[in-house]
Formats: structure tokens, sequence, C-alpha cells
């Protein structure tokens, strides 16, 4: 498959080869200095499309009609336009980045910076790459402001979470689309476990994009920016364009490109524990060689023996701390990626080839994630004025993680809860008797002999319990085109297929102890297995016309009108045995006909269609003074009703924009550019697929606290139940309203700039599944409801203190948003929607709180907020219901980095931070039962009057509590148990979250070798992290709701990496 | 103008390649394929039934189970600790209520819904008795709830989605007439009953019958101290009607052993890997020992050592969850659904999945009938109480032999019979609470609330409300953040309307 693949590409890089020049316009490209600048694009302005670039003196020759203006574009250089007729050797002037260039713009449609009338960033394939991440998500974050990326577990496979200004839908995705090559993907993120307490996260598919081959990524925030992509725009977009055969030096000429890296990974942070105390029950029995309390005595060091009495043997050891057991555990993650890349190409046509290897193996045993990607983008001119263009992408994954949280696999869980004196590292050998399952005894039974009556080995857990996925993804697009004067009509047509299977192995077995003393703590599984396969299409066309056209002097104008089609389809299957509810029949045999009870088995197709039109409108005047219109109308089928009239379907958006460099008019040596900007934008998109189906049948599955309990058919009857969510047959589109202002500032010939802009977003007629008390028959109905406003900042600088001819450049930027969310009203008597968490602690958009506002049980007050001590037991009293808690979203995220370039020598710095917002964990609520926690050494563990505490006398009055003691061994092991508002903690972090050394050797050098360049280098990402006071436990970035609305929810969730390593590049 | 031409063909061209066939055509893909849009009766009886095995048999009998004191929560692990704490959270029954009233109570409505538009007045009847069933356990839990507003979510209904709440004698007053509707409504000889797919009687219309006079008598029973005269009119016209549940004749959902069939209770506790939360009580078990009660051996089962050796019918006093975890304590036993003991009686296990889940039981029937006896004067109360000891000794696993064994000899089981209604009732209540020990912990925690017998139960150990019991479960969360006429939230120890104990 793959050869014959290989040959397609290799076919289609041979048709379009051919070439021939008509109409050459020559010319040559200086730097500041006046030395020929080589790379520098050249392109016609009518069609943006068609380009060059300089060769190595600076010297282009572009077959363009005498006519045309062209547009000089350099990173770090102002475009220049070059009139028809005029001098065609020009002399280019540094620009700062934020300023300069061009950004890619909804449709894919390549503009300059300077003429859009909203806030927009482009990041360039270096900066992208500087930190070698493996997300090309992830590595967006610190770097444009008005973005919040949450990177899971910042390592190969973990979600990333996009979101440009603020949760914009309570119920939906807010994600931010991700478009490559004009072709919207599909970013689902894949999640197999039953729920966020026991979640297997393979990651989301906007991953799968290759770094690498990103030439650059334009990040559009807002609702403006995205108009044009509809429903999926109002979450702003991130544009992100493949590389192209166009950019390499030199016409005519290949370059080939090869570059390694090799990355270690271990653990961020790891939660701080307590040294003094070890393996037992204090209340109970000391030394409980079964426990996994670290409720015992304290450390005295004296010979003890532990785990399990064998036939007379039992190890023995000091009993002392084991300060390091938990970093024991996890290995050196090691990903070595390859890239090997051709390019090349004439001023007619152009290819790029890519070849990509990523292989990891993960921090836990057993898990990798490893990804083979091909690409192909190849575009051609032909001579009677028509084009097109390729971009094609095959990839490959596949992946093994282990389960987070309370899953029976849960591999982490069972690490926090081992005791502080228990030596991890001498469970690993499976095969010893001490720590094995299936050592058999004189009667053929299976014997355990691990030391941990309520936990089990994490060693067993990673070999045992197996997760993957695999993955085959197309995605790519074809684009046919014809261009003539200020005419360019052409048709994309694109797709996204993905099929995607997981595989869970739950393994079958009973172990009873061999040691008496162990007795009723068997090790027992039933054993499982699921399988499951997503096919989805994502199919889009898009036939769009432009039109540019000078029509005075000084005004010009350009029309674009265009269709969309979107047609979705995905259609899952799935087999279980579940582990919890049925089981194997034969131990380690996978397979969907080996369940003790029925197979639960389900089907889903989910289908849509939506037909868009849409139009723009800009005027340019004078280069100074830009206005842009849109508007768009789309037909969606999710708002279709049989027999009912098309009308239902239709909805229709517009978005204006305004733009006005003053410094043409105010010229100025200090301020030597500023824009200020304007634009309005309403968004409307329909409804989610089916949301307007009323209520059907479904077969009867009825679900427990913590597993599905019953399956129909029960005892051989057949069962069905009426769906408890009811629909609107009335939806309406959703739709968001958004006006932003800003102005970008350049000083001192862009020395130093600064972008600024303020929005508001107002969603309104968000569709919704709102819940409805159980008591109306129903728990939810779907309909339009709520409205969430987010009103921002978004502030970037960038100032160069030094750039000196001699190649010394030192650049420092930093970036601050602060985005402040609100739920204004939801619907009737609902004040609250449960995003997610758990039965006691509710992630929730609640009216009159910030989107993702958290909700528990907390002590009991009295009126002054005072805990209420209940007499009897000494410990705190719970309230009945829950109060609000704070919220996920930060206060605000700001990063701070610096370039330092000197001839070849470059490294980069790059710090961010989110401060303010709250986030749960349970790793805390864990560690503080076992007696982990370093915070659990309080008061050397002495009963204590809590803190400002009071108690009700008899008259039932709050008194200030000076007598009755708390007793901190009954309040981690239950009243915290239960007080879920304990574990939410302050999510402020600062991270260092890129460095970079690399060092390109000297042209000299390399003359007489077979490279064009040469580059080595270090790097390094998720460096370092400093929390805040009351987070002794996780990276608050880690999350068991993978990349969904569910955030800030550590459920012992999988920790998050450290990575850093070498990177070699040449060409040839 | 040859430019302007050629774009112009080329773009219809273009639009002819994309947009070949119809609009409404393209669109006309929104009807979801992953339903079914129509079911007949037969297929939403069944689901309601279990739905309702599982609404009452998990979270509602362990409360409730803990709450009558049959069972604690085990030193070795901690689930259940809130419930001795006498302070469980709204949410804790969100589940429940949802189970109770979207999941069984709805299907119930669409079953009789579908049974009115094709003639099955059978179905319309089982469907209005399970109904009243459901809102009186509801009402006894929470008092005052949503009732005549309720189930009124559709279009075709109105759309309440907010129902306003009832007082719960309004309820009461409801429940016994939809009762009677539905046994006006029952006819043995109609063939187009139910079969198979009723799970708890296979379609004998006769059981049926039985079963809404029973439930009448439950219903006016509850109102005997609130109402008492108003409760013993009914009682009085109910018992001459007669034709009342039988000793064998038990409302169940019988669970079998397959996989995604099983006891509900059970399923929890195998999901929770076999963890024994619950265990005996001192509270029962010391009693039952006391009386040499021969159920002991099947409500619980016996306390093993490390070696599997067994030590006796141990019980833990009421919430004294602090003890070492060594302690060797009971688990229940098979027939409660909630023995977890793997290692020593891994047949208890087995059997433990295929637990009924008990909704109106035969000996319940004889026990109601004999205080409703005692309540109007009648004669008969002393024969019904030791036909009823006998039939939950033969429901249990013992014998009727081993029930006369006790009856003669032990303080509970030998009936008053010269000494005072009050002394019968009391005689009558606990022998009913001794009856239901792990197997009906929800209407012996109810009638302990009505009557305030058996008198010698305890607080927990770590009550947190002091020497007071929990008269009433919290309203679910669900219901405090999505009813916009959700009257307030109620503390534990607010009383129900008909608990004047």
């Amino acid at each position: 498959m793959k050869r014959l693949l290989m040959t397609c590409f290799l076919l289609l890089a041979v048709c379009l080869g051919s070439a021939m020049a008509q109409n050459i316009i020559r010319g040559r490209i200086l730097d500041e200095k006046g030395q020929g600048l080589p790379g520098a694009a050249v392109s016609i302005k009518s069609s943006p499309n068609i380009g060059v670039v300089t060769d190595l003196d600076g010297n282009f020759e572009i077959a363009a009609p005498a006519s045309s203006t062209l547009v000089v574009q350099n990173i770090g250089y102002t475009s220049v336009d070059i009139l028809p007729g005029a001098a065609t050797t020009i002399r280019l002037q540094a620009a700062a980045k934020e300023l300069s260039g061009t950004v890619v713009t909804a449709l894919a449609i390549r503009r300059e910076k300077r003429d859009i009338g909203y806030a927009a960033t482009t990041i360039s394939s270096e900066d992208l790459n500087n930190g070698n991440n493996v997300s090309a998500l992830s590595a967006i974050q610190g770097k444009t402001a008005g973005v919040n990326i949450t990177s899971n577990t910042g390592g190969p496979g973990g979600s990333t979470r996009v979101v440009l200004r603020g949760e914009k839908s309570i119920g939906g995705n807010n994600n931010a689309l991700i478009v490559v090559d004009g072709i919207p993907i599909n970013n689902s993120n894949r999640l197999a476990g039953a729920s966020s307490l026991e979640q297997i996260d393979f990651g989301n598919r906007g991953n799968d994009v290759n770094p690498e081959d990103i030439e650059s990524i334009s990040v559009l925030k807002g609702p403006a920016a995205a108009a044009l992509y509809g429903s999926a725009g109002a979450n702003g977009a991130i544009m992100i364009t493949t590389k192209s055969g166009r950019n390499r030096k030199g016409s005519g000429k290949t370059e080939i490109t090869y570059s390694t890296s090799y990355t270690l990974s271990d653990i961020l942070k790891y939660p701080e524990v307590q040294n003094k105390w070890g393996q037992g029950d204090r209340q109970h029995v000391d030394n409980d060689r079964r426990e996994n309390f670290s409720w015992g005595l304290p450390f005295d060091g004296q010979f003890r023996p532990w785990g399990q009495n064998i036939n007379g043997q039992q190890q023995v050891k000091r009993y002392e701390a084991q300060p390091d057991n938990i970093r024991s555990f996890f290995n050196t993650g090691k990903t070595w990626e390859n890239n090997l890349s051709l390019g090349g190409g004439n001023e007619k046509s152009s290819y790029f080839v890519s070849l990509n290897t990523l292989q990891n193996d993960g921090v836990v045993p057993n898990n990798f994630y490893n990804k083979y990607s091909i690409r192909f983008n190849g575009s051609t001119q032909l001579n009677n004025n028509f084009y097109s263009q390729i971009n094609i992408n095959y990839l490959n994954l596949q992946s093994r993680t282990d389960a987070q949280g309370q899953a029976l696999g849960g591999v982490w869980e069972n690490i926090l809860q081992t005791p502080r004196d228990i030596p991890i590292w001498e469970l690993k050998d499976l095969k010893n008797p001490y720590n094995s399952y299936f050592n058999k005894d004189a009667n053929g039974n299976n014997r355990y002999g691990y030391y941990g009556g309520y936990t089990d080995n994490p060693y067993f857990l990673a070999d045992a319990f197996d997760n993957r996925n695999r993955v085959d993804r197309v995605l790519g697009n074809v684009n046919i085109g014809y261009r003539k004067g200020g005419f360019d009509i052409f048709n994309r047509v694109g797709g996204d297929i993905v099929g995607d299977q997981v595989f869970i192995k739950t393994p079958k077995y009973t172990a009873t102890p061999w040691d008496a003393f162990y007795a009723g703590n068997n090790k027992t599984s039933a054993g499982g297995y699921y399988q499951g396969s997503t096919n989805s299409q994502n199919l889009y066309n898009d036939l769009i016309a432009n039109y540019t056209k000078q029509l005075t002097k000084d005004l010009s104008l350009n029309v674009l009108l265009g269709n969309s089609l979107q047609y979705f389809r995905s259609n899952a299957v799935s087999g279980e045995i579940n582990y919890r509810n049925n089981g194997l029949v034969i131990a380690d045999f996978y397979n969907l006909s080996n369940g003790t009870g029925p197979v639960t088995s389900l089907n889903t197709t989910n289908e849509s269609f939506l037909v868009g039109v849409y139009g723009s409108t800009r005027l340019d005047y004078k280069r100074k003074i830009f206005l842009e219109m849109t508007a768009r109308n789309d037909w969606s089928s999710t708002l279709y009703l049989t027999n009912a009239s098309l009308q239902r379907t239709s909805f229709f958006y517009p978005s204006t924009s305004l733009s006005y460099v003053f410094t043409e008019d105010w010229k100025n040596n200090v301020l030597t550019f500023g824009k200020v900007r304007a634009s309005y934008a309403s968004v409307g998109n329909g409804a989610g697929i089916y949301a307007n189906n009323q209520p059907g049948y479904v077969r009867q599955s009825i679900g427990g606290n913590f597993s599905t309990l019953i399956t129909f058919p029960f005892n051989n009857v057949p069962g069905y139940t009426y769906q408890g969510t009811l629909a609107s047959t009335d939806l309406r589109p959703e739709r968001t309203n958004s006006v932003e202002v800003g102005a970008e500032l350049g000083f001192f010939k862009d020395r130093a700039s600064i972008d600024v802009t303020y929005y508001y977003n107002n969603s309104i007629d968000q569709i919704l599944s709102l819940p409805v008390p159980s008591s109306s028959g129903f728990d939810a109905i779907t309909k339009n409801v709520g409205d969430v406003t987010n009103k921002g900042l978004e502030l970037a600088v960038r100032v160069t203190p030094i750039a000196i001819s001699n190649g010394l450049r030192w650049e420092v930027f930093g970036t601050y948003t602060r985005n402040v969310s609100e739920v204004n009203r939801l619907e009737g008597g609902v004040r609250q929607v449960v995003i997610g968490g758990t039965s006691d602690m509710s992630i929730t958009a609640t009216v009159g709180q910030p989107y993702g506002a958290f909700y528990g049980i907390d002590y009991l007050r009295d009126p002054q907020g005072r805990p209420v001590i209940d007499t009897n037991s000494g410990l705190p009293r719970l309230a009945t219901d829950k109060t609000y808690l704070g919220t996920f979203q930060p206060r605000f995220i700001a990063s701070w980095g610096t370039n330092f370039k000197f001839r070849g020598l470059t490294l980069s710095v790059l710090f961010d931070t989110k401060q303010g917002g709250v986030f749960f964990s349970n790793t805390k609520r864990l560690l503080d039962f076992v007696g982990v926690a370093k915070e659990t050494e309080f008061n050397d563990r002495n009963p204590y009057i809590m803190e400002n505490s009071v108690y009700q006398n008899a008259a039932g009055a709050y008194v200030p509590n000076d007598r009755y003691e708390t007793d901190p061994y009954l309040l981690n092991t239950s009243i915290y148990q239960n007080a879920s508002a304990v574990h939410v903690l302050d999510a402020s972090y600062v991270k260092l979250r890129e460095a970079a050394l690399s060092y390109t050797l000297p042209q000299k050098w390399l003359k007489r070798s077979a490279f064009g360049n040469l580059t080595i280098g270090a790097f390094g990402n998720n460096l370092f992290i400093w929390t805040a006071k009351a987070n002794k436990f996780v990276d608050p970035e880690v999350n068991s709701g993978g990349a969904s609305n569910e955030q800030g929810f550590d459920f012992a969730a999988r920790p998050s990496l450290r990575n850093y390593g070498v990177r070699l590049s040449v060409s040839f | 103008m040859n430019t302007v031409f050629k774009s112009v063909a080329f773009t219809g061209m273009l639009a002819a390649l994309t947009l070949s066939s119809g609009c409404r055509k393209q669109l006309d893909v929104n009807t979801n394929p992953n339903i079914a849009t129509e079911v007949t009766p037969d297929l939403l009886l069944p689901s309601a039934e279990v739905n309702l095995g599982v609404a009452m048999g998990v979270d509602i009998h362990t409360t409730g189970s803990f709450w009558a004191e049959y069972w604690t929560q085990s030193p070795t692990a901690s689930q259940y600790k809130d419930l001795e704490q006498y302070q469980p959270t709204g949410n804790d029954f969100d589940r429940e209520w949802a189970q109770f009233y979207s999941g069984t109570l709805m299907d119930l409505k669409k079953m009789i819904q579908s049974a009115e538009s094709t003639a099955r007045p059978q179905y319309i009847a089982i469907g209005k008795l399970l109904m009243a069933y459901s809102f009186q356990v509801i009402t006894d839990g929470w008092g005052d709830i949503p009732y005549t507003q309720a189930l009124k979510g559709e279009l075709t209904d109105g759309q309440i989605l907010n129902p306003q709440y009832d007082p719960q004698s309004l309820v009461y007053d409801s429940l016994i007439a939809m009762t009677d509707q539905a046994l006006a409504l029952i006819n043995p000889a109609d063939t187009r009953k139910p079969a198979t797919d009723d799970v708890i009687f296979g379609g004998n219309m006769t059981s049926w019958r039985h079963f809404g006079n029973t439930l009448k008598l439950k219903l006016y029973m509850r109102l005997s101290e609130v109402a008492p005269d108003k409760a013993r009119t009914g009682l009085t016209a109910t018992l001459a009607g007669g034709g009342f549940l039988t000793a064998t004749e038990n409302a169940m959902v019988t669970f079998v052993a397959t996989a995604g069939n099983r006891n509900p209770l059970s399923g929890e506790i195998t999901a929770l890997n076999y963890t024994q939360n619950q265990v005996a009580s001192a509270t029962a078990i010391d009693s039952l020992n006391r009386n040499n009660d021969p159920r002991v051996a099947f409500f619980y089962d016996i306390a093993v050592d490390a070696i599997c050796n067994p030590a006796g019918y141990i019980g833990l006093r009421q919430g004294d969850y602090n003890q070492s975890p060594s302690l060797l304590l009971s688990a229940p036993g098979a027939i409660t659904g909630a023995n977890a003991n793997l290692n020593c009686n891994s047949a208890a296990v087995v059997a433990s999945r295929r637990a009924p889940v008990r909704f109106l039981m035969g000996y319940e029937s004889l026990f109601l009938q004999a205080e409703a006896m005692v309540r109007t004067g009648a004669s008969g109360a002393d024969s019904m109480f030791r036909a009823a000891i006998r039939a939950n000794f033969t429901h249990v696993g013992s014998t009727a032999a081993a029930a006369n064994g006790y009856i003669a000899s032990s303080y509970w089981g030998r009936y008053p019979t010269g000494g005072s209604a009050a002394d019968q009732i009391r005689h009558i209540v606990t022998q009913k609470w001794f009856a239901m020990t792990g197997i009906q912990g929800f209407e012996a925690w109810t009638e302990f609330r009505r009557t305030g017998y058996p008198s010698f139960l305890v607080p927990s150990v770590n009550s947190f409300l002091g020497n007071n019991f929990p008269k009433r479960f919290p309203y679910p969360n669900t219901e405090l953040t999505r009813n916009s006429n959700f009257p307030g939230q109620k503390p534990l120890t607010d009383r129900v309307y008909w608990d004047i104990n």
C-alpha cells in the first residue's frame, strides 16, 4: 500500500513539472545594507498565490502580465509594492515581526497584515519549532496573545486544548477551528475511558499534524477574522499552512532537508510527600503489612519484615523513608524523530515531499506513541492561466497509554498510594514471587505475593492492562483555478478521512494471597475487552471567485464570492465485554466471542450537510484605509425538519472591519508605524447533529454509581426505554456577536512594537441540552438558551534593543491576555449546567459566575464563614449543598520570551504563566487520605483546635472553638474525603515553556561538503514550573477531561512531562 | 471580455460539478437513524419494572438498611461514612430520583399511552399500580414531591419543565385513588394481558389485583398516626374487600446470574471490585441472636477469620467505623444482594447476583393485615401474625417448622394475645422489622419513622445529629439547581407529613 502511494506521489510530481515562461519581469531585492537578499517572496498582487523566490544573490524573475503590481515580502522586512513599470531593484527595510508579513486569513487567503481590521498573528515555522514540541498546537503556547492553551501531558499523545478569547459555548465545542491549507480538519479528542474518573486519553486529532511540515500558523482570534468559516469560526481559527517547494532558494533547484532529534522526557512535577511516617494505620494496626496507608508509626530505622510471608520466608527492610520511591517508578521517556523533506520548483511549478517518523517510548513502562507521516504538496501554473495545487497527507499512528484516575488499571493512582517506606523499584520483577500475581501453589492456584492488600503493583498494571489506539488518516485538498488579470476563480475540494480504532484489554485473573494475614484481600478481575472503530469523513468544497480592480489611482477594490459545501459523516461500531458487569471466559484471549455474558454492542451513524454562500468586499484607500465587509448565508441540515420549510435551516451573518494606518498621515520619527482597527462580526451556528429530533426509544440500559448495572434483554426479555432528552421543535441557530478594537504601533522603525486589542463577545441563543428536573419526566431539553459574554484585553509587545550589522540581534517579547467570562443567563429555573466533575464536585456553567465554576461540598460554616465543629467527634461538619469555589478561568495569561542571535548562534527562552483560577485535585484528596501528602505532617499529626473554627452550643449559637480538638487522622481519612472543597487549589503557575540553543555552521566550512546548511542544537520544552503555594501536588495543566470543556479536573490525571533533547538539521 | 466569459464559463462548470443535486435532498439527512420512534407496551413494561428494581435496590436499599440499623459501614472501607454521620448530601440521591421519575415513571406513562391507543387495559392497570407504588416510595423518602405537575415535560402535556411540589397528604389521597382506578381495570380473563414481559407476576392479573389491595393497606396504614380516623375507615373497607397478596405471592424482580442481568447492589459491589462496605450492625444481629432467631443465618453470612474458620454472627456497633479493620464481622447474607465475601464464601457472592429486589411481599401483606385487624378491631390478628412469620421464614430460606419453634420460644415471636392494642402493634411492627432485615431496609426504616418501633435502635456512634435519627432524605441536588419551583432544602431532622412520632 505504502509503495503504491509513493508511486502515485512520484507520478504527480512528474506531471506537475512542465512549465514555460511568458511576460517575464526581472529584478533584484536587496536587504537594508544593500546586499542581495535570498529567499524573498515576489508575487503578483492581484494573484497572491503566484510568486517566486529570489535566488542567492537576490535576483528574481517572474512571469506576470506587464500591468501587474508585484509584492515583495520577506520575514523581518516591511513589504514593498512594485508598481507596473517601476524600478525592479528594491531595497527592503527591516521590520519587527509582529507588524509586517502576511497572515493566512479565512478560506486560506493570504493577506498582508497591514490591511486587516482584526487581530491576527502569524507564527513562523522557526518560532513554532524552537522548542521542538511534538504538538504543533502546544507549540503555540506563549507565542501570541489571546490564546488559552492547555497541554495536558506536554508530551507525545496528550491532548491540547486551544481556546481563543474564552469559552463561548456552554455545552458545545470551544476549541478553535483548525484549518490545514484551507480545509477545516477533524480535531476530535479520542477519550476511551468509561468516564473522566477513569480516562484513557489518546489525544486529539489536531495534534496529528507534523510540526515540521508547517510553514506558518496564523491565529485568527476573533469571530470577525473567521466569519467566513461560519459556524465553526465563532471560536476563532488556527490556520496552518504547510510548506511548499516555492520557498526554496534558487529556482529550478531541489533542496533536501533532513533533520533528526532525540528527546528525553521525565515528569515535570511530583507531589510533595512526607518522609516521617510509614506503612500502617495508626488507629488500628501500626505496622499492617497490607496497608496503602502511611498512617503508621514514625520511622525508626529498625529492620522489619515487609510484604507477605511466603512459605515462611519474608523480605526484610529498614523502616525508613524512601524519598524517591514515586520517582523511581518512571522511565525516562525517549522520542526519536526523523524528518526528510524534498522541495523544489521553478517559477511555474513547485513540489514538496516530506517523510516523518516519530517513535516514542513513554515514561510509564510499555507506553508508546509512534507516528508515521507522508506529505506531498505540489502546485503548477499552466500556460492558459489555469493553475492547480494539491496537498495530501497520509499518516499512521499507533499508541499505547495507561488509564488515569480510579480505573482498575490506573497506574498513577496506585503509585500515589504506595506507603512512604516501600521501595517501588523492588516491585519491578513480575516473576519474583513477592511481586507476582501468577505464581502457582502446590494445587496449581494463582497466588500473589505483592505487599499491598488494597492496591495493585503498578508494574503489573502497566504490563497487563493494554490500551491501544490506531489511526489511519488521509487529509488533503485539490485546488483548480483560473487566473487572469484581476480575476481569480478556483475550486478547492478537500477532505479529512479518519479511521480510528481503539482496543482495550483488561486481563482476567484471580489470585489469593500466600500469607494468611492477607486473607480476604484477593486480587481479582473478571477480565474484559473493548474494540471500537470510528470512521469519519469531513468533506469540503469551496468555489471561490475573486476579483481585484484598481478603481482609481488611490482606491482599489476586491470582491470575493464563494460557495461552500460541507459534508460530515461518521460511523462508529463498538463491542464490549465489560470487566465490571461481564467478563472473559478464557483468560488472555481478547475476542468479542469470549464474553461470559452478552457483548454490549453499539453502532452510531451521524450525518450532516451544510451549504453556504458568502461574499466579501474590500476597499483599499491609498494602502492606508481599509474597509472590509463580509456576508454569509448557511443552510444547515441540523436545523432541517421533514416537511418543514427550507427557510428554517437558513441563517445569515455579516461582519465588517475597518483599519487605518494613521502614520501615513502623521509621519513621526519615533512612532514609525501606527494602525488602528475596529471590527464587528456576527456568526451563526447550526445545531448539533439530530439535536432537533424528538426523543425515541432505545434499548434499556441502567447505570449505577460505578458501572452499567443492567443491560437488556433481561433474562431474554427485550426492553426499551424512552429517551430522557426532549428537543425544541423551533431551534434557531446559535449566534455570537463580537466587537473588537485594536491598535498596532511600531516605534523606531519597528524596533519596538505594541499590538493591543480589546474585544467583547456575546454568545446568545446557544443550543444546549439544558438539564431539567427529572420530575418533569425528562433529564434535559435541547433548546436555545443562555447568554455568555467574554470580554478581554490582548497585548503583545516586542522590542529589539540590539540589532547590529555584524549580525548580533537581541529581541525580547511578551504577551498579556485577560479574558473575563460570565454566564449571564440560562433559562427558567435553571441556574446551573454541569460540565463535568464528580458527584460531589461539579464543574459548571452557573448564572452570574464565569464559565467553568467549581461547586463542591464545603464545611458547614457559620454566617461569618467559620467552619462549624461537631462537638461529638471534633470534626468539621459538612454543608448539605455545594458552594462556589472559583473557576478554571485564569485571571490572566502572560508570556515573556527572548531571542538572541549572533552569526550562526541562536538562543531563545520563553516563559509563560497563568495566574488565578482554580483546579480540583483528586491527587491531593488521595494523598491526604493515605497519609502520603506533605501536609499531613501538620502539628506532628497530633490533634489540634482548628484555626478560626466555631461550635454550636446547646442554645444553637455559634461559639468560637476553644476546646474541641480535631484529630488529623480522622479529618484526612473521613471528612476530607467528603469535603471536596478542600481539594480545590489555586491553579496559578509560571513555566519555563521553551529554551533552545542552536548553531548553524558558517557556509565557508561547508563549501567542500555536500551540505548546504548544517544546524545543531539543544532544546527543551515544559522545562520548569513554579506553582502557587497551596499547590504542592501537580502541574495544574494536567486534566482528566482531555481537551473537552471539563477543565481543571485532576482526577489522578497522568502527570505532565519535561522534554529536552538535541537536534541536527542538514540540507543538501 | 474573453476573460470574463472564460471565468463565467469555468465558474458555471464548477458550480454544476458541486451543486448537481437539489438542496432539499442534501439537507434531508437529519433523521436520527440511531433510535426507534415507536414501540409496543410489552417492550416498556419489563424496562420499567427492572428500572424500579434498580432505583429501589442500590442506594435506597443501603441507606434504608443503615438507618434501620441492619447494616453499618465496615471499618475496612469508607463508602458510606456520610450515612453513618447522618449527613448524606443532596447529590447522593440524584441518580435514584432520576431513575424513579424520568426512568421508571416516564416509561410507565409511555406504556399507558401506548396501551390506551392499542386497547390493552391490563397494561394500563399494571402501569397505574406500579406508578402508585413508586410514588409512595418517593413521597415516603422525601415528603412533599412533584406529583400533579410531574411527568409533563412533553409539549402534548403542556411542557411543564418546572413541576410544582404537592403536599404529601394530597399525594397520598391521589395514590389511593389511582390504585382504585387500576383495580377497576383488572380483568384476569382479558387475553391481551402481558406474559413473560411482566417480570414481576408473569401477567397473572389476579396477583396484580392482590398487589393493588395490599398496596391500599400499605397506603392507609402509613396514615395511622397522622390521620387515624381516615386510616381506620380505609383499612376497614380494604380489609372487607379482601384479596391480598398471599404468603408466597411476592411482588419483586428476581435477577439472574447472567452478566448485565444481576442484582444491582451486587453489581455495584462487583464494580467496586468486591469491596465489603456493608457489614452487620450490632443492633440487628445481636437482637436476632438474643432471640435465637434462625433467620440470622440467612440475613447474614457467618463471620470468618483469616483462614475462613467460622467465628459466629458478629456485628459492629452502629456507625462505629473507626474500629480496627481486623475485627471479625458478619457480612450481609446472599439474599440481600450485598455479599462480597469472595474469599471464604464465593457461593454467597454468586447467590447475591440472583437476589431479588423486593417491592411488596407476601409476608409484608400478612403483617399489614395483622396490624389492620388490630387497628380496626377485627379478629384474627394473632394467627395472621404467625402466618406472616412463617411466610418470612420460608421466603428467606428457613422452614415453617423452624418458624414454629421460634414463635413458641422467643419474646418477639410470641404474639401478646391478651395485651393492649399498642402492645400488639409494637410486636407486629417490631417483628416486621426483623422480617425485613437487610432485604427491605427502606420500608423498615419508614415504618420505624411511623411507629417508633423497634424501640431499641440507637443513634450512630458518629452521628452529626446528636441523639436524633434521620427523618427523611435530602432533596436531590438536581431539583435544587434545576427546578424553579423547588421549595427549598430541608434538614434531615424534618419529619414528613405522616411522621408525628
